[in-house]
């Protein structure tokens, strides 16, 4: 993590007693909920089904042992011990009292955290790669430009109240694991023929009701100027963004109606105004924000793996594991763990208070006390010496923390969905459930190999379903839970799943997954064909047919 | 009159409304919205005295750049205090059009807006009927320290090494 210094402390401890003031005022009936729920959400506060909902940023997904277990003393303290893991690479509490959160975000900023910008219409937490600064295809450590937009980002005056909710992702990896493409920005780093490190900038990315793949509106932009161009973009849509409809608010609406090149012009002629300005980024700033992000003092290893580690991970019960969880990393002698938050009967990315510390502890004593936090919803231990896996992988186990799903079907990324949300249409977590009861059979799941099977419970999309190999997304009808199933999407390349056919009821949801399925295994034509690339070669149809029959699979489909 | 805070402090506004065009001589300050004065330029460049004009957060800048000259306050009206609009307006109006008379926001505005308005280059409010000055006053500095460049201030990280040696 990056550490504070007095000033960085100094903001957020001040951040808690102006949101202390305004719950108070709140209380007391002195702010109106108008007036107060703009102010709140700003502070990652939801009002819900049954209780507020607190919405933690954990920065671009990066932990420390400490704060992890802050973590687990707040889900133990404030809810029902237990915390949910999102997407965006944050974590949730679905039980706090409203009198209580500001003592959470004081807790909070103990530990150098807070919930600034977590929802409402700002800049939101800035993601990116969860193997960041430790991943072995890395061209920049993303870690130093997220910390850099973070602080960019927090509290800027004239971008607090844009037209919709707005987020940047950074990916600093040859392979794209951050989906830069579906962010309002993506940014990607590149170097250049003379070696000079630069972004590739897109634009108007995003889920939702109107899915999009973001587009480039600037091949190449300098190192030093990422904040001033930052600055121009927001400034364009700040001042352009619809602000009639919330469904027509997003930054990717704006894009397509002006058309991207004349969107990248108008950027172009803003930021020649401010180019070269005071926010003009300056080598000592970037050196200083690496400094702080403390030296990780790495054993000269062996990369081979011992043999008494070698026969370890070639146990039956465990190769799946080894072969699934464990990641390459860029130190020799080094991996990178998933911790699998996917058990089957558990809610996707639900973590317990006892297991939340259980991972502080592996951390510090295998690791640097560094820990990540992934869009997939599960935990990463990054530097886990080879010698140390074999009590990690035991430490883990007896706390239900490693299934071997990574990359497979029952790695089901899903909001939380009716069950907690007041947004959602439906349910998701019963439908997860049920999906990874049909597919407990490991097996069998390695069979079918690589498969993100992601679900929204309504169009906002926070399970990010149209970039699901196989997506599904609740959807109202006269009051009854219905589930709209969509194929052939992809985060990298990002590729947008199509609609199969009318939505489903939940009890035919798992049925219909496995008739997907059985096509897919009786057409690929090798086990390195994955389902998304048959869907690719062959089309709709057989999926079609196989869930809907030869006469329903053409019937008209509605979107809504 | 009614008051307004005035670079930080509570002030009288002398700026008043004009209800009858033919008796604008007799005022000292005026404010009026921009059509009016679109309508009637002739009138208001004979005014000897302070003219202050009034806009919405969806001003088209290029009606309001020609005159900036002649005017003494531009007040940008919130109808809601989320409507960020306004605040791309001020910096841009401070920073691009290099304005300086008074900015003044008004109202959508109380205690937890001031802070953010008063960084785009704000420097007078006038606040809405539930909120009174004083309390409104308190919201101006909440924040000690800012990490972006704002009308107010350059970067924190220009300033950083400086403010952490003292």
């Amino acid at each position: 993590m990056y550490i504070y210094d007095e000033i960085d402390q100094q903001i957020v401890n001040e951040r808690v007693a102006q949101f202390r003031d305004q719950t108070l005022r709140f209380l007391e009936g002195k702010l109106t909920e108008e007036e107060f729920r703009p102010l709140r959400l700003q502070n990652g506060l939801y009002i819900q089904r049954h209780a507020p909902m607190l919405r933690i940023a954990i920065p671009y997904g990066v932990l420390s042992s400490k704060q992890l277990r802050q973590l687990a003393y707040i889900a133990r303290t404030y809810d029902r011990g237990t915390g949910h893991f999102t997407t965006r690479q944050n974590i949730q509490f679905n039980w706090p009292k409203l009198a209580d959160v500001p003592n959470i975000l004081s807790d909070l900023a103990d530990v150098q955290m807070h919930a600034i910008q977590t929802s409402g219409n700002c800049v939101r937490n800035t993601t990116t790669d969860h193997f960041a600064g430790v991943a072995f295809d890395e061209i920049i450590d993303p870690r130093v430009y997220c910390e850099l937009i973070r602080q960019w980002s927090t509290f800027h005056p004239e971008f607090a109240f844009l037209p919709r909710k707005f987020k940047i992702a950074v990916n600093g990896s040859r392979e794209d694991r951050a989906a830069t493409l579906v962010h309002d920005i993506g940014l990607h780093a590149l170097l250049n023929d003379r070696g000079e490190l630069g972004f590739r900038v897109m634009v108007g990315g995003g889920l939702g009701r109107t899915p999009m793949i973001g587009v480039v509106i600037r091949e190449f932009l300098p190192e030093k100027h990422l904040l001033s161009y930052l600055d121009a973009i927001l400034r364009i849509y700040n001042r352009y963004g619809r602000r009639d409809n919330k469904y027509k608010a997003r930054i990717k609406i704006l894009v397509k109606a002006m058309t991207a090149e004349k969107f990248a012009a108008a950027v172009e002629e803003e930021w020649s105004r401010i180019k070269d300005g005071p926010t003009t980024l300056i080598d000592e700033e970037v050196k200083r924000i690496k400094a702080r992000f403390p030296e990780k003092p790495y054993q000269t290893l062996a990369a081979e793996l011992p043999e008494e580690v070698k026969h370890f991970v070639n146990q039956p019960h465990v190769k799946a594991w080894y072969e699934r969880n464990v990641f390459a990393h860029k130190q020799p002698g080094y991996k990178a763990i998933t911790v699998s938050l996917k058990a089957l009967g558990h809610a996707p990315g639900d973590m317990s208070a006892e297991q939340m510390e259980v991972v502080a502890r592996l951390a510090e004593e295998v690791g640097f006390g560094d820990i990540r936090v992934s869009h997939e919803q599960n935990l990463i231990l990054p530097d886990v010496p080879n010698t140390a896996i074999p009590q990690v992988y035991e430490a883990l186990r007896q706390w239900g923390l490693v299934t071997a799903n990574i990359g497979l079907l029952s790695n089901i990324i899903s909001c939380p969905g009716g069950d907690y949300c007041s947004l959602a249409n439906a349910r998701s977590i019963p439908v997860a459930q049920a999906i990874q009861q049909q597919f407990s059979d490991l097996d069998y799941l390695y069979d079918i190999g690589e498969l993100d099977l992601n679900i929204s419970g309504c169009m906002n999309a926070c399970g990010h379903h149209h970039i699901g190999h196989i997506g599904i997304l609740g959807v109202d009808k006269h009051g009854e839970e219905f589930y709209q199933i969509t194929i052939g999407g992809s985060q990298a390349p990002a590729r947008l799943g199509k609609v199969i056919g009318p939505s489903l009821k939940q009890e035919d949801v798992p049925q219909a997954i496995e008739a997907l399925i059985t096509v897919y295994l009786e057409t690929r034509e090798s086990t390195e064909e994955r389902f998304v690339d048959v869907v690719e070669r062959l089309g709709l149809d057989p999926f079609k047919v196989a869930v809907y029959g030869q006469k329903d699979a053409h019937t008209e489909v509605n979107h809504d | 009159m009614t008051k307004q805070i005035l670079n930080e402090v509570i002030v009288e506004n002398p700026f008043q409304e004009v209800a009858d065009l033919n008796t604008l001589s007799s005022y000292s300050h005026v404010i009026i919205p921009i059509e009016l004065y679109l309508e009637h330029s002739s009138a208001f460049e004979q005014f000897q005295g302070e003219l202050g004009i009034r806009i919405g957060t969806d001003q088209d800048l290029a009606l309001l750049v020609p005159i900036l000259s002649k005017i003494s306050l531009i007040e940008v009206r919130y109808d809601s205090f989320t409507d960020g609009r306004g605040h791309s307006l001020a910096r841009l109006l401070r920073e691009a059009y290099h304005y300086k008379g008074i900015l003044r926001a008004s109202g959508d505005v109380f205690k937890d807006t001031l802070y953010y308005l008063k960084r785009c280059g704000f420097n007078a409010f006038l606040v809405k009927e539930s909120e009174t000055l004083d309390h409104a006053l308190q919201g101006l500095n909440v924040f000690t320290e800012s990490y972006q460049a704002a009308v107010d201030q350059i970067p924190l990280f220009r300033r950083r090494v400086e403010l952490l040696r003292i």
